[in-house]
């Protein structure tokens, strides 16, 4: 998991202070344990409903 | 009568200005020698601009002496949190990156205040770049909550409330995206008003994140909110997020009168968690309320189970999104734990971003629902007390818990549905106050103002201030 972390935040062009390696990886881990129950959302019935205006804001 | 000034609220100021009771340059020297003062314990300002606030209170006398009074908040000092843009005048976004920033317009909340004559002391001290809710900035100080130095005041607007509540501005303005009003105004003690996505114009504000950004009243008093909230709504072409809508009188709406008001109260996820303390304070405000007349409801509201998820998914990637390219070129001027926040938001996926936006719209539904049958929602604004400087967790009945997990689980999901949601402050617990969070339909700002109002009236402080304001210690 770290070095997945690791290498998306280099891909990225990022670099990572060695002090927030483990930082990362833990609210990673604790981001996927919030993850598990969104199967129960249902969410694809939902439109996110976000807006593109052609013409631009001032139209 | 000088040393009292700087305590009292805009609808007390405004009849003595007004009636020449007292001069705009009087009112500047005292709210500022008060600032002066306070400010090295509190460090609630950036910088305090003494002359340019006396040459605006002189400009102010000498309209308000020819007859060119422009209203109630001509000659009010304030101060405002320092992430509104000033045209020709240093902001820093509480940043080492924009510490040098001036901007080349006034925001559209500035510039509406500039039109009413408002005095400006100086900026306030803010969480960096408004992404987090300590206030302890690494740039220019830890900003102290005025109830107890040791206690950081929330954030991001920590500068705001702690101001306030210690007298430093008469009122002020916060920005919150997952809080950073209500949880400054629980912490400090005082008023803070998030109005609906939408209301206040966002021009002139640099961003932390564009879908979840509010502006709004930081205030002694729950008219005082109102009134700001009148003052500054109002459709603005130039914020893309801006709606369309009448704005609303909103201090002559005002009553106490909770006579047919329905509370909604949710207890599976607002009154989960929360330290006892905490919650014993806001169920003895309910029960209040109840007394004076208002019907107590329970309801329920599922997707707020998801809300966390959401709050966390959205927040991190517009605000990575919006400092990438500095991440990337400078990442070493960022403070710590800033930086940390804006690297972790990199990691989340456009799949996730898009499922939390689709539990935004389940959440709007469900309120939408609730509010069919409710009038407002309550809740507490923070399940915890506020915690000392420097720490990262909070003790929620006897448990240590990540603060940056507790911090924002009941004020996220009014940014997330965009509706309205006040904290007015109900009682003190060890000293410090605790803020209760009244949710209301979307553009009925009345609504929570309203039970706001008729708390406020039962004196749940018992007038009792921080020591530093120079009023009676605890």
């Amino acid at each position: 998991m770290t070095e997945h972390i690791l290498k998306t935040l280099k891909d990225k062009g990022l670099t990572v202070p060695e002090h927030h390696i483990g930082l990362l990886t833990a609210q990673w881990e604790a981001f996927q344990q919030m993850k598990k129950n969104l199967d129960q959302a249902n969410g694809a019935a939902y439109d996110i409903g976000l807006k593109h205006v052609p013409g631009g804001d001032q139209s | 009568m000088n040393q009292e000034l700087p305590a009292k609220s805009i609808q007390e100021l405004s009849p003595l200005l007004r009636d020449k009771q007292i001069s705009p340059v009087e009112l500047a020297n005292a709210v500022l020698t008060k600032a002066e003062s306070n400010n090295e314990q509190v460090n609630a300002y950036i910088e305090i601009d003494r002359e340019k606030a006396i040459q605006e209170a002189a400009r102010a006398e000498s309209e308000i002496m020819n007859g060119d009074y422009r209203g109630p908040l001509h000659g009010i000092p304030m101060a405002l949190k320092d992430i509104l843009y000033f045209k020709g005048e240093r902001v820093t976004l509480g940043s080492k990156i924009h510490q040098d920033f001036v901007p080349d317009y006034d925001a559209t909340v500035v510039s509406k205040l500039k039109q009413e004559g408002v005095v400006f002391t100086g900026k306030l001290n803010m969480h960096e770049y408004a992404w987090g809710a300590t206030t302890t900035n690494p740039h220019f100080g830890a900003c102290h909550n005025p109830w107890d130095l040791t206690k950081i005041p929330g954030g991001s607007s920590g500068g705001s409330g702690a101001a306030v509540a210690a007298d430093m501005t008469i009122a002020s303005l916060g920005t919150d995206t997952g809080g950073s009003i209500r949880i400054p105004a629980s912490a400090c003690g005082i008023i803070g008003l998030k109005p609906t996505h939408g209301r206040i114009s966002k021009y002139g504000c640099f961003p932390l994140s564009w879908s979840l950004d509010h502006i709004g009243p930081m205030t002694k008093t729950v008219y005082d909110a109102a009134l700001l909230l009148e003052t500054l709504s109002g459709y603005d072409p130039q914020d893309p997020t801006s709606v369309n809508t009448p704005s609303k009188n909103f201090t002559s709406l005002l009553s106490e009168n909770l006579n047919g008001t329905v509370i909604g109260i949710n207890e599976e996820y607002f009154f989960k968690n929360v330290d006892k303390k905490v919650e014993d304070t806001v169920r003895g405000a309910i029960h209040v309320l109840e007394r004076l007349g208002a019907r107590i409801e329970t309801v329920k509201l599922p997707a707020l189970q998801f809300s966390e998820f959401a709050e966390l998914v959205t927040i991190t990637s517009e605000a990575s999104a919006i400092h990438h390219d500095n991440l990337v070129k400078q990442p070493a001027n960022f403070g710590d734990d800033v930086r940390f926040l804006l690297e972790f938001g990199e990691l989340i996926s456009s799949v996730d971003y898009l499922k939390a936006q689709q539990i935004r719209r389940q959440l709007d539904n469900d309120f939408a629902k609730v509010f069919e049958g409710i009038d407002v929602l309550i809740t507490p604004t923070l399940p915890f007390l506020p915690n000392n400087i420097g720490e990262s967790t909070v003790s929620i009945n006897g448990k240590q818990l990540s603060f940056l997990d507790e911090v924002i689980r009941f004020t996220g999901p009014g940014n997330l549905t965009g509706l309205p949601a006040i904290s007015i402050p109900c009682g003190i617990q060890d000293g410090l106050p605790v803020g209760l969070q009244i949710m209301g339909p979307a553009f009925k700002e009345e609504n929570v103002l309203n039970v706001a109002y008729a708390l406020e009236k039962t004196n749940p402080l018992k007038g009792r201030k921080p020591a530093l304001s120079g009023a009676i210690p605890l």
